[in-house]
């Protein structure tokens, strides 16, 4: 909760900079920011491969399990497809916002960087900032709603719909909803949606 | 476009050789502030062009729809998963739970 509104405030802050003029042009202009997201995956990739729980998860692993982020996923991607048609964006800008699976940092960065080739800078920004807010809101409904979603829904329903969130910040909630049995579904699910993250939305925004 | 990936898959291999070394634990926050920076960055931009600007209302909006589809469509996914391979409610529990650090920074 305190990182999504740390986000929140450093996007916030950011855009009232930009309002009032603060940041020089050049600064606005210059490739910079790719250079920065460029030491953000190195250290994203660090923190994967250091992991000292990567070999115990791996090992804990019941395969039917893998099988529910990889349906979540796909549940989401099919829908966001369905929702683009809608608002008017491209199919592939859809899946790239829905790839986000609720890591509204990465996806959104990342889209707005890699959508610029295909849409321009301004679709690009705007862009990043519908990924932003779609996958805090789905953060936020996760932690509201998470035990009418078992009680209705299933054990599992907290779960995915936490995407990526269902090992960090919607994990108490979860297990509060579904049941401490649930732990490793919960940590499995939410480490492969974590990593399919920046897989899949580089991969989306290069159509 | 796929430089990115690159540096990521480096990253992971540079983790898994250096794990043992105390840098390697404070990677996650570092990441949490590059992704400050970073979001300050696309700030910046949604703040400095007047017709963003002026589009925050419906890019909220169109936000809501998508949350909407990601939580419709893996609900879906549970409901589906549950009846179809867990139905006797087995096997879930299977296996040690891991530590979790706090990674909420992260996000």
């Amino acid at each position: 909760m305190k990182g999504t509104v740390a986000t929140l405030v450093f996007f916030a802050a950011g855009c009232a900079a930009g309002w009032a003029d603060l940041i020089p042009e050049s600064v606005v202009e210059s490739d910079v920011t790719t250079w920065i997201l460029y030491v953000l995956m190195f250290l994203v990739g660090i923190g994967i491969g250091s992991n000292p729980d990567l070999k115990k998860i791996i090992r804990a692993i019941d395969p039917r399990l893998l099988v529910l982020p990889l349906a979540s996923i796909a549940g989401t991607l099919v829908l966001s497809a369905c929702v683009s048609l809608l608002t008017g964006w491209g199919v592939s800008d859809g899946l790239a916002v829905g790839g986000g699976m609720g890591y509204y940092s990465l996806s959104s960065i990342l889209i707005s960087q890699y959508k610029e080739a295909s849409l321009g800078a301004q679709l690009a920004a705007e862009l990043g900032t519908i990924a932003l807010l779609s996958n805090i809101f789905r953060e936020l409904f996760t932690l509201v709603a998470s035990p009418f979603l078992a009680r209705r829904f299933g054990p599992f329903a907290p779960i995915t719909s936490a995407g990526a969130t269902a090992i960090d910040v919607c994990l108490p909630v979860i297990l509060k909803s579904s049941g401490e049995r649930m732990l490793p579904a919960a940590v499995i699910s939410g480490i492969i949606s974590d990593f399919s993250v920046p897989l899949l939305v580089p991969l989306f925004c290069s159509f | 476009m796929f430089n990115v990936l690159l540096v990521m898959f480096a990253g992971i291999a540079a983790g898994y050789l250096f794990r043992k070394m105390k840098f390697t634990a404070s990677a996650g926050k570092a990441a949490g502030v590059v992704i400050w920076v970073m979001l300050f960055a696309l700030g910046v931009e949604i703040g400095s062009d007047p017709e963003v600007r002026g589009n925050l209302s419906v890019l909220g909006l169109q936000a809501l729809l998508f949350a909407a589809a990601g939580v419709i469509g893996s609900v879906l996914a549970a409901v589906l998963v549950y009846r179809t391979l867990f139905r006797n409610g087995s096997g879930i529990a299977a296996g040690e739970s891991p530590d979790m650090e706090d990674r909420e920074g992260r996000r």
